[in-house]
């Protein structure tokens, strides 16, 4: 496939629709290790090898992870809350793609402050909501965050093609008549 | 009317240096671990944001996807600050944030022995070349990835539409 044919193939829905496959495939991942640790399906050297990449991006403490059958998510429940949440907003900013207008920027500030609040009361009280509820509470802020990130990935195909349109190699490329 | 696009590099360095020397300071690398590396993103969301402000100053447009390209410059100079100052600080006062930790730790009952050994194992061993090195590829890796996915939510935020034409001058 030559240059050309894939950049008219990566069309903004396409690769909304990859975006938010990784995204799912990624927010899976979490619930389906602990899954597969309890029916015995994973050695430890897989199950640990399957954690590593959510390592550096949540402290994974186990009591601050949901328990599922028995074995702790791969990351914390706020980190989860707001993988569920992104990619609920991903999709349905592909499946919803030239329809959805992009939400004001006041309800991002109104989806994120429980995040908020909750990471503050934790770090200055000491004091935080539930595992469950945490989960919950950081919900609204994936998904709306997921909405902006949506338009920003739909908007990159045109962005790359105008950039390399007007890279000065190209534009110094065309004949002039004289 | 356009007076063409603003650099990319003065927003990216600013935003990515300021967040990734907070990230490296004891204290703050707890927002990185305990809200998805939200200093990375932030890093590239602000970079979005004075990208924007530049480009309404410019009379420029600022399409949301080229908050990607603003992120990830603004993500790699996040990974070298964060890297550079969490590594002074380290050989400065030793890893302060995990031995304030580890009692804590230590006291709770889910947390599994063999990882506590091995946290206990990597603050005996403190600051060594390879583990700098294993810092900064991190730094850089997560840095630009997550600078890219704040700079596309800056950019859809702090869009900035084209100019409009002037319009001719009717005689």
């Amino acid at each position: 496939m030559d240059r050309h044919a894939l950049g008219s193939w990566v069309t903004p829905r396409r690769l909304l629709w990859m975006t938010a496959a990784l995204a799912a495939l990624w927010s899976a991942g979490a619930f389906l290790i602990p899954m597969l640790e309890s029916r015995g399906a994973l050695s430890l050297a897989i199950s640990d090898a399957l954690r590593l990449p959510y390592r550096p991006v949540c402290h994974q403490i186990p009591a601050r992870c949901l328990d599922v059958y028995g074995h702790e998510a791969a990351v914390c429940a706020r980190c989860a809350g707001l993988y569920l949440g992104g990619t609920a907003g991903l999709i349905l900013a592909a499946a919803l793609h030239g329809r959805l207008r992009t939400p004001a920027r006041m309800w991002l500030a109104i989806a994120v402050a429980p995040t908020v609040l909750d990471f503050v009361a934790g770090v200055i009280a000491g004091v935080g909501l539930p595992e469950m509820a945490r989960l919950v509470v950081t919900l609204p802020a994936g998904f709306v965050l997921a909405l902006f990130l949506g338009e920003g990935v739909a908007d990159l195909p045109r962005a790359i093609r105008k950039a390399i349109d007007t890279h000065p190699s190209r534009t110094s490329s065309v004949p002039t008549s004289t | 009317m356009e007076q063409g696009r603003p650099g990319m590099l003065k927003p990216a360095i600013v935003s990515g240096a300021i967040l990734g020397a907070l990230s490296g300071l004891p204290g703050f690398d707890l927002f990185n671990c305990c809200t998805c590396c939200s200093l990375a993103v932030g890093a590239g969301f602000l970079a979005s944001y004075l990208y924007s402000r530049e480009s309404i100053r410019r009379g420029a447009s600022f399409e949301a996807g080229l908050g990607a390209a603003v992120g990830a410059i603004a993500g790699v100079f996040w990974g070298i600050a964060s890297a550079i100052v969490s590594t002074v600080v380290q050989l400065a006062f030793g890893n302060m944030a995990m031995e304030w930790l580890m009692p804590f730790l230590e006291d709770n009952p889910s947390m599994p022995p063999e990882v506590l050994d091995r946290l206990r194992q990597a603050l005996e061993e403190g600051v060594s070349a390879s583990s700098v090195v294993l810092e900064i590829v991190v730094a850089l890796v997560l840095g630009t990835a997550f600078a890219t996915i704040g700079g596309l939510i800056g950019g859809a935020v702090f869009k900035v539409a084209p100019s409009a034409p002037p319009a001719p001058r009717v005689e």
